[in-house]
């Protein structure tokens, strides 16, 4: 019996072993030649060698032809990013000049542009097309004579896409309206950035919602747009890359900067660029973010200056808000949510704007030294009085104070004294309070644009013009929006930009509206100085929660940025590559499939692994988690950290110069936590992604 | 009587099975679809489906696990049904430089009646079709995606073929169900 029970016993304890040796010799989650077969592999892709290859591919295809003026080469949406945008390519006998008109449905909504000097050979960029329709577009071409002859083009596009917003005007009076065209940022990749019209109507968009996430977009002295490129280091908006670019999609250039750019970005009178960042270790390595204003080297795209903001303010000051998820436990905070910067050229100061602490600050970026503080008295007290000495006085009435504000400028100099300066902003008007107990509700508040006079010597600001107020709580947006003055008219052009709505009622939660659960609409205001309305378009959702639009620019619609000629170059890449290298990682012996992956991007490029997107847990998205992804050879691995958003949202970059060549299945490991506290329990998930990707190069 | 009954469950279980792909492959299949003679462009019909409605459930999952259902509904014109078609046209690498016209792609059925793409077929990633492909003309590369038609309902059942007509020649794709 006791032999019998002593067999029994063994043999359970062999079983065991085996099955202890089974599983921890990894051999369940080694990928096998059969297993890496059936996966899909990551494509390479890099934009600068794809465009450059595309017009090269134009090119030879034109020269399988003979194109006159009567008989042009067409090209619709030459770099397949803005569907309302084409090339027209033909030659000439004799050196003409070439100017190119796309039909308006009136006067103010007819582009004309005429391409630079006599030549055979003519490029001709074509923007400003209505979408869905047969547009007009007609050459001119003039001798050098001044003998012309006009042809013209008909050029069929298609509507816009499904999920496009709804648009609806209310007021449009072009004849009072400064010329050009409204760009139309978008803040999440759920919404589109767009040109309208003066009538409305769009005239250009943006296919990809992978770039140009809530941050300014400027167009530059050189003619092209300046924008947020397409690879993130944190959601939403956090992006590792700029763009100089043209409405066509070219883009000439692309600068690496490893601090992250968000929100806002200028050009600085030496071409410079001023953005508002990072310190480059957020998210993991550095406990605050956007907080950090950095100098970008126009020439080798370096960061060269970094100005931290903990050394102007002190970041424990903390007033109500309404940005904060409340999580516990973050690995960073965000107190300061710096979202514009502006530069003054007759101090060399810097000014930036917080709307959490609603305050814009000046101060001097060598010695940190604060020059004053545009700001409510409100909680400037106890720990914080000693700024209190930086505190503007408010002069004159009407004067509001400015809550959760967006979008500094310096306007002109008008009055002619070096005392003075002029500040345009958008005043959201956030909660309007230092306190909870003080705060106005949404229902009852308002945005507004508005502009201080502030007397630098005498320490005062004036509000001497403001528009906003009279809209009540239909314009109030609790976030987002930007307000420009107008060169040709002195029109303000308003962007009520993040109205969050419940059911139509403003609400507050920006959260909420980030993550897809509340509603989010703008409006579009030009306003002349008289308070007269000269234009007024609402945005509201269509499919996607989001409508929101980050900031409007009026822009012209030609510049020198489309005229280049194809092939001649292909854009460059400057600054300073920020990949994550390999990790450790105490990895499971089985899989635990409870990961579900939506990538919104994945490919390789230059050694580098690039992702984005979101994960679910079990079917359902979580605010707090975390994913690493995991390269899986049949005889080695590595751990790399993705850097992880809320509601399962992640982007990645990673350094491949560690690991060896080779073809390696990739999984996903990680996890997510039930509440709001970054450090709770961890229910954890481990499972192949369903993609593989090839190492060919030599660390 | 336990050996019978254990034979008549697999026996059941299988027909199951066997109903069950039947089911599946009614709505849309994937045909052999054979491509054809290469022109300029080179065109390949991957699949095809036919429906007389689109219906969709999007499903918005929420932070704390809970979701909102909003339902949409496209429906072709009464009498007609959509014929939604998986393409991919590329350029082939002959020296013509003909640009390719969507004009010149149409559907035709067996009464010789022709069909043209939508006009507006951008609801098509709306219900998951996706990528659409772009109804711009084309001048060269390769492009992969869905398209629609609205052809009449009774010739959904006959004869399709998906006819590409330019430079003097025709290229034809039959659908087969």
């Amino acid at each position: 019996m006791k032999k019998k029970i002593l067999v029994i016993l063994l043999t359970i304890a062999v079983i065991l072993g085996i099955a202890a040796g089974v599983i921890f010799s990894g051999v369940l989650v080694r990928p096998t030649k059969a297993s890496l077969a059936k996966v899909t592999p990551v494509p390479s892709y890099d934009i600068l060698k794809t465009q450059q290859q595309r017009e090269l591919d134009i090119l030879a295809d034109y020269a399988k032809g003979s194109y006159t003026p009567q008989n042009p080469y067409v090209i619709q949406d030459p770099y397949k990013a803005n569907p309302l945008s084409a090339l027209i390519l033909f030659e000439t006998a004799e050196p003409d000049q070439v100017s190119v008109s796309v039909a308006g449905k009136n006067k103010y909504a007819t582009f004309t542009d005429t391409i630079g000097g006599f030549t055979t050979h003519h490029e001709v960029a074509v923007l400003g097309l209505y979408a869905g329709q047969a547009n007009q577009v007609e050459l001119t071409i003039t001798d050098r004579n001044g003998q012309t002859q006009t042809i013209r083009q008909v050029l069929q596009t298609e509507p816009l896409p499904y999920d496009f917003p709804n648009l609806a005007v209310k007021v449009s009076q072009p004849e009072k309206m400064e010329p050009g065209l409204d760009l139309m940022t978008a803040c999440l990749d759920s919404n589109y950035t767009y040109l309208l019209d003066a009538n409305g109507e769009v005239r250009g968009y943006f296919a990809s919602k992978n770039f140009g996430h809530c941050t300014s977009m400027h167009v530059l002295k050189n003619g092209r747009l300046l924008t947020t490129g397409d690879v993130q280091k944190l959601m939403p908006y956090n992006m590792y890359t700029l763009w100089e670019m043209n409405l066509l999609g070219k883009v000439f250039v692309e600068y690496e900067v490893p601090n992250a750019v968000h929100h806002d970005i200028i050009e600085l009178e030496n071409g410079d660029f001023l953005a508002v960042s990072n310190n480059k270790d957020m998210p993991y390595g550095y406990n605050s973010r956007e907080d950090v204003i950095i100098r970008i080297d126009r020439q080798t795209g370096a960061v060269k200056n970094e100005y931290n903001l903990r050394q102007v303010l002190d970041d424990s000051r903390y007033p109500y808000n309404h940005y904060d998820p409340g999580v516990k436990n973050a690995p960073n905070r965000d107190w300061a949510h710096t979202n514009s910067v502006a530069f003054d050229q007759n101090d060399n100061n810097i000014i930036i704007s917080s709307p959490i602490q609603s305050a814009v600050v000046k101060f001097n970026p060598d010695t940190n030294a604060i020059d004053w503080i545009l700001s409510s008295p409100e909680g400037w007290d106890g720990a914080f009085s000693k700024y209190q000495q930086y505190l503007l006085k408010p002069i004159g009435t009407p004067f509001e104070w400015q809550w959760g504000q967006h979008d500094i400028t310096i306007l002109p100099d008008t009055d002619g004294d070096p005392n003075t300066i002029d500040i345009l902003l958008f005043d959201n008007g956030q909660a309007k309070s230092y306190t909870e107990a003080n705060s106005v509700k949404p229902a009852d508040n308002y945005s507004r644009a508005v502009i201080f006079h502030i007397n630098e010597t005498n320490r005062t600001a004036e509000q001497i013009w403001t528009f906003g107020k009279e809209l009540g709580s239909g314009a109030y947006a609790t976030f987002l929006g930007s307000a420009q003055q107008l060169a040709q008219t002195g029109n303000i052009n308003i962007d009520f930009g993040g109205m969050l709505r419940q059911d139509g009622v403003p609400v507050d939660n920006i959260v909420s509206g980030v993550i897809g659960k509340t509603q989010v609409q703008s409006r579009v205001v030009e306003v002349q100085r008289n308070g007269e309305v000269v234009f007024d378009m609402s945005v509201t959702p269509n499919h996607a929660s989001d409508a929101s639009t980050y900031q409007v620019r009026k822009i012209a619609l030609h510049t020198a940025a489309i005229q280049y000629a194809l092939g001649e170059s292909q854009g460059k890449r400057l600054g300073v590559v920020q990949s994550s290298g390999p990790t450790t990682y105490k990895l499971p012996n089985f899989f635990i499939p409870r990961i579900s992956l939506n990538f919104k991007q994945l490919y390789q490029q230059d050694g580098a692994l690039i992702m984005q997107g979101n994960f679910l847990y079990q079917g359902k998205a979580y605010m707090l988690g975390k994913v690493l992804f995991v390269l899986k050879s049949q005889d080695r691995q590595y751990i790399f950290a993705s850097n992880s958003g809320v509601n399962g949202n992640f982007a990645a970059r990673f350094d491949l110069g560690e690991v060896l060549p080779g073809e390696y299945a990739i999984y996903v490991v990680g996890g997510v936590v039930d509440g709001m506290d970054a450090l709770g329990k961890v229910k954890p998930g481990y499972n192949p992604t369903g993609h593989k990707i090839q190492v060919s190069r030599q660390p | 009587m336990r050996k019978s009954s254990l034979i008549l469950n697999i026996l059941l279980l299988f027909i199951c099975l066997v109903l069950c792909l039947a089911g599946c492959q009614t709505s849309t299949t994937p045909s052999d679809v054979p491509s054809g003679n290469s022109l300029a462009w080179q065109i390949q019909a991957a699949r095809f489906e036919i429906k007389d409605s689109l219906k969709t459930i999007e499903s918005v999952t929420q932070y704390n696990g809970s979701k909102i259902d909003v339902e949409h509904k496209q429906s072709p014109q009464a009498g007609f049904v959509y014929l939604i078609i998986n393409v991919t046209i590329s350029k082939t690498s002959n020296q013509s430089a003909s640009p390719f016209d969507w004009q010149w792609l149409v559907v035709k059925d067996a009464s010789g009646n022709s069909y043209h793409r939508l006009e507006n077929d951008t609801f098509l990633e709306q219900f998951q079709y996706t990528p659409r492909i772009t109804g711009l003309q084309l001048r060269l590369g390769e492009y992969n995606g869905w398209m629609g038609y609205e052809i009449s309902a009774s010739a959904a059942t006959g004869k399709l073929t998906l006819a590409y007509t330019a430079e003097g020649s025709q290229q034809e794709i039959v659908l087969q169900k």
